[in-house]
């Protein structure tokens, strides 16, 4: 209607609004598939059962390696030059060292397992990333679905491994389909329930459906291990402290909230626990 | 050119060295790259394309160096600085604009996380831990935009912004 108005108003002519009715339309396909395209590309990148492809593996060992040599060399080596600063290299050393032997104590704790000790390269401390990656990957016989340790206890699980370097997803971020089945003992009872919540503000974990009754002064404090039932985490890793214990809306089980062991902000050395 | 990639690299920087050694300040959580983009604006003042492909080559270098979804942050850098360019052009170069671009972007950026990463079921992070972020985003990223600009304000503006 309008374009015969203003045909007759002599402003266009046919040729001219055939052309920029052709662009508009061109215009709204190129829109129309760049979202598609976009959300195809965030679904192979964000989703942790596709993103593990050679794309994106070679991508990982490539830039951790970069990252490796820029940061930590890049401030060791010039540290070098520098007297003052030398001491400052020692106590970091020693740190180090003694970081090292936790982790030592660690492998003796875990004898029957096999653990693959790893620094961790790569790490963003934004609340939506909650991935770390580390210095080793498929070629020192790690593989996907692997739980990661530390001497605290547990941190989380491999979600991508490279030939050189792997991806750990954090046990914080938990969504639907990674919960974890973990258990404690109580009266030398063992009681199972399911970790399903993390609340960020707090930097709690609620372990849901745990049915029994339990005194909140002597439950305190107790250890919550895995439980070994999933296929994700092998049984007995430390996941928290039991802090507080409520009913559940119909007063059936309980709710327990427990504090993380391991502090998710300060991870360097860590442990993959691999196959015997 | 040259001072974009240098106020750039400076906060990819300052933003690993955050996380590397400041990372038990939840309330220091950085995000100085993205918002370097608002200090880069200057330059590409008369053209908008170049902003939008430094952008997204920035936000490409992001994700290579701080996460492992390549392309994503390119994306929203994308978009983010669509907005940037036009609230930057339409207003004077200013430090309460470049406040109000920055709580903008923070907000914007964390909105579309949130709603991208709840889309994909990557996490499952709540409204009131949305809010939660939002607020430890501000210090840190304030003050950093606040120095940046009183730094850059006499040496650097004013001969870019009169062009």
């Amino acid at each position: 209607m309008t374009i015969i108005v203003f045909m007759k108003m002599g402003i266009y002519n046919k040729g001219d609004i055939m052309k920029k009715t052709k662009k508009k339309k061109y215009k709204f396909i190129m829109v129309f598939l760049s979202i598609i395209l976009v959300f195809v590309l965030f679904y192979i990148f964000i989703n942790d059962n596709v993103k593990n492809n050679y794309l994106t593996s070679n991508l990982n060992d490539l830039t951790a390696n970069i990252f490796k040599i820029t940061t930590i060399s890049f401030i060791k080596d010039n540290n070098n030059y520098n007297k003052d600063v030398k001491k400052e290299i020692n106590n970091d050393y020693k740190k180090e060292i003694n970081k090292l032997k936790d982790t030592l104590n660690l492998n003796s704790v875990n004898s029957d397992k096999n653990l693959i000790n790893a620094t961790v390269i790569k790490r963003n401390t934004n609340y939506w990333y909650n991935t770390i990656t580390i210095d080793k990957g498929y070629k020192d016989n790690i593989k996907l679905g692997y739980a990661v340790i530390n001497k605290n206890g547990l941190i989380g699980k491999i979600i991508n491994v490279n030939k050189n370097t792997s991806d750990i997803k954090l046990l914080i971020a938990l969504k639907k389909d990674n919960y974890i089945s973990a258990k404690f003992i109580y009266d030398n009872n063992e009681y199972y329930g399911l970790i399903n919540k993390y609340n960020l503000k707090k930097n709690e974990l609620t372990l849901t459906n745990v049915i029994g009754e339990f005194d909140i002064n002597k439950l305190k404090n107790t250890n919550v291990v895995t439980s070994g039932l999933s296929d994700s985490f092998s049984s007995g890793l430390l996941i928290g402290k039991i802090k507080d214990i409520k009913k559940d809306t119909f007063g059936i089980s309980n709710t327990i909230i427990l504090t993380p062991t391991v502090n998710f902000n300060n991870l360097d050395i860590v442990s993959v626990v691999g196959d015997k | 050119m040259f001072f974009n990639i240098i106020i750039a690299v400076i906060s990819i920087l300052l933003e690993n060295l955050f996380n590397i050694y400041l990372s038990s300040f939840r309330i220091m959580t950085p995000l100085f790259t993205l918002l370097s983009l608002i200090f880069i604006f200057p330059y590409f003042k008369n053209s908008k394309k170049e902003f939008l492909i430094f952008s997204f080559f920035l936000g490409l270098i992001y994700d290579l160096l701080f996460t492992n979804f390549y392309i994503l942050n390119s994306i929203l850098f994308l978009i983010i600085s669509f907005f940037i360019f036009y609230i930057l052009k339409t207003h004077n170069y200013n430090y309460f604009i470049i406040i109000y671009t920055s709580l903008f972007v923070i907000f914007f950026y964390n909105v579309l996380l949130f709603l991208i990463f709840n889309f994909f079921n990557y996490i499952n992070y709540t409204i009131f831990d949305l809010s939660y972020i939002l607020r430890n985003f501000l210090i840190g990223n304030l003050s950093y935009v606040t120095i940046l600009y009183f730094i850059l304000k006499r040496n650097y503006f004013k001969h870019i912004i009169k062009r």
